[in-house]
């Protein structure tokens, strides 16, 4: 059997992540202070530490249930009022300015306002995350079905179709490649929003920990949970993707 | 001109709704009527308060903005143009641009202090990966066909760079470009909230320490006209100087 070849491509990756850790330890040997920039070793055995400890796990939990409801809601808030919008043009027109407004704002703005109405509960937190899912994905799902190739639907007339099952079957299906898009969009950006919510206000999740690492100067702590929230935004996306194409929800899309 | 002319009325309707929310079925102190959040904001720009904050706050975002497109710029064009760099590239830029944003930020005031360099370092590093990336993205999809065409009407080097391979690639550039402003804000905002005693960020974290909503809803007014701004710059540069280069349909995201 002959030895697997190995391209040079894969070879340079390899190497970039050798330059790339190498060139860590050195600038934490530069700085000469392993409590500012911990070198690899200190990281892995930190982050041994926080799953020994069942740390990661507790608050990364917290942090995953955050985006997870949120991204729910918002998502199933915002594909409702995004077909309602599609298929009623007047609601659209009346809403479009103020969305694509509020849109314009960064989302951790909106933090210490749902603090200040809604306390520093979960409700609040949830509220930030989803808003912005809901109006990219309601922009989404309006410029999918704009989208819809109007040849498609004279076809479907020709044969009959009208009304709600027009809707249903041709421009829903027709309009699912920007709905999903925006899906996928949205649930990148609850990530930025969480680690808004938590390190702003909030007493449990990986942003909570990275604010109370830098009270108490723990930067290996922190780096962890930056890594481990980056990690976790990943996987949710991939997964997220995944389900989406085992439910079959894909097949439109191509 | 109809559209235009709904949308200013559905605008007006919002603002008559929310005027009259504020003033006959909740708290005006705890959702302030457009008409006292004008006042206030009046109020403000009269002493001069949220100029001060607004001067900040832009003050970081355009001098880490600049650092960080000038250098996402030059190091893309590398990246893209040089397929060793591109292997070599790759991995760690998908690396960088999977953190979060805003996790950085006590990381920055960590390392670099709460004054202005932390602020301007972190804006500076997101907007070169963001800028690197959509750069490289966009000269490595160049067909290979313009660049041919380029060199049959004997265009080399520096020429065939300049006139064909940096129109080809305007598009992904504008792309990191507008990203990165979205990414700038959102991070200066971020800052401003942990550690700094002027900015936007930092204004509307004081509106919810003596719960001044009106307060809070001045900062988030001006971040949206920043915003609607910004976007507008964007777009007129990219309907004027490169309406050529632009075919495909951006979203307006």
């Amino acid at each position: 059997m002959p030895p697997p070849r190995i391209s040079k491509r894969t070879m340079r990756q390899v190497l970039s992540i050798i330059i790339l850790i190498v060139s860590w330890q050195f600038v934490s040997w530069l700085a000469d202070d392993r409590a500012i920039v911990p070198p690899v070793q200190d990281l892995l055995a930190k982050l041994f530490d926080m799953t020994a400890s069942f740390e990661l796990f507790v608050h990364g939990l917290d942090s995953l249930r955050r985006v997870l409801v949120a991204f729910a809601l918002g998502a199933s808030g915002g594909v409702i009022l995004g077909l309602a919008a599609g298929a009623v043009r007047p609601l659209w027109t009346f809403l479009e300015v103020p969305l694509d407004f509020i849109r314009s704002i960064p989302p951790i703005g909106f933090v210490p306002l749902a603090i200040a109405w809604f306390g520093i509960g979960e409700f609040s937190k949830y509220l930030v995350i989803a808003y912005l899912t809901v109006i990219v994905v309601a922009f989404g799902t309006v410029s999918g079905i704009r989208q819809v190739d109007p040849t498609r639907i004279r076809a479907a007339r020709c044969m009959g179709l009208s009304g709600w099952r027009l809707f249903r079957h041709v421009v829903i299906p027709s309009a699912s490649r920007g709905i999903i898009g925006s899906l996928h969009l949205s649930l990148g950006l609850s990530f930025i929003s969480l680690v808004a919510v938590e390190i702003v206000g909030s007493t449990s999740g990986l942003g909570f920990i990275i604010m109370d690492s830098r009270l108490l100067l723990q930067t290996d702590r922190m780096i962890v949970s930056i890594i481990t929230i980056g990690v976790l935004g990943i996987l949710t996306v991939l997964i997220f993707g995944l389900l989406l194409r085992l439910l079959g929800l894909t097949r439109f899309t191509r | 001109m109809r559209a235009a002319a709904v949308r200013t009325l559905s605008l007006l309707l919002l603002l008559a709704l929310w005027e009259s929310a504020g003033r006959l079925w909740l708290d005006p102190l705890q959702l302030p009527p457009p008409s006292g959040v004008a006042a206030r904001a009046w109020d403000l720009s009269a002493t001069g308060e949220l100029w001060t904050h607004i001067a900040a706050s832009l003050g970081r975002v355009i001098i880490g903005y600049a650092a960080g497109s000038a250098i996402g710029i030059v190091l893309g064009c590398f990246v893209g143009a040089v397929p060793v760099m591109r292997d070599f590239f790759s991995l760690p830029i998908r690396f960088f641009r999977s953190v979060n944003p805003l996790a950085l930020v006590p990381l920055m005031i960590l390392w670099f202090g709460v004054g202005e360099l932390s602020k301007v370092i972190l804006i500076a590093y997101l907007v070169t990966i963001v800028v690197l990336y959509n750069t490289a993205l966009g000269i490595e999809t160049i067909p290979a066909d313009r660049i041919r065409a380029g060199r049959c009407f004997g265009l080399t080097g520096i020429a065939l760079f300049v006139r064909v391979i940096v129109p080809a690639a305007a598009p992904g550039i504008l792309t990191g470009l507008r990203l990165g402003m979205g990414f700038a804000v959102l991070v200066v905002i971020g800052a401003e909230m942990v550690g700094a005693s002027e900015g936007i960020g930092y204004f509307i974290l004081l509106g919810r320490q003596y719960v001044a909503i009106d307060d809070i809803f001045v900062g988030l007014l001006s971040l949206g006209v920043m915003g609607v701004l910004l976007n507008q710059v964007f777009l007129l540069i990219r309907n004027r100087l490169l309406r050529r280069y632009v075919r495909t349909i951006l979203y307006r995201g």
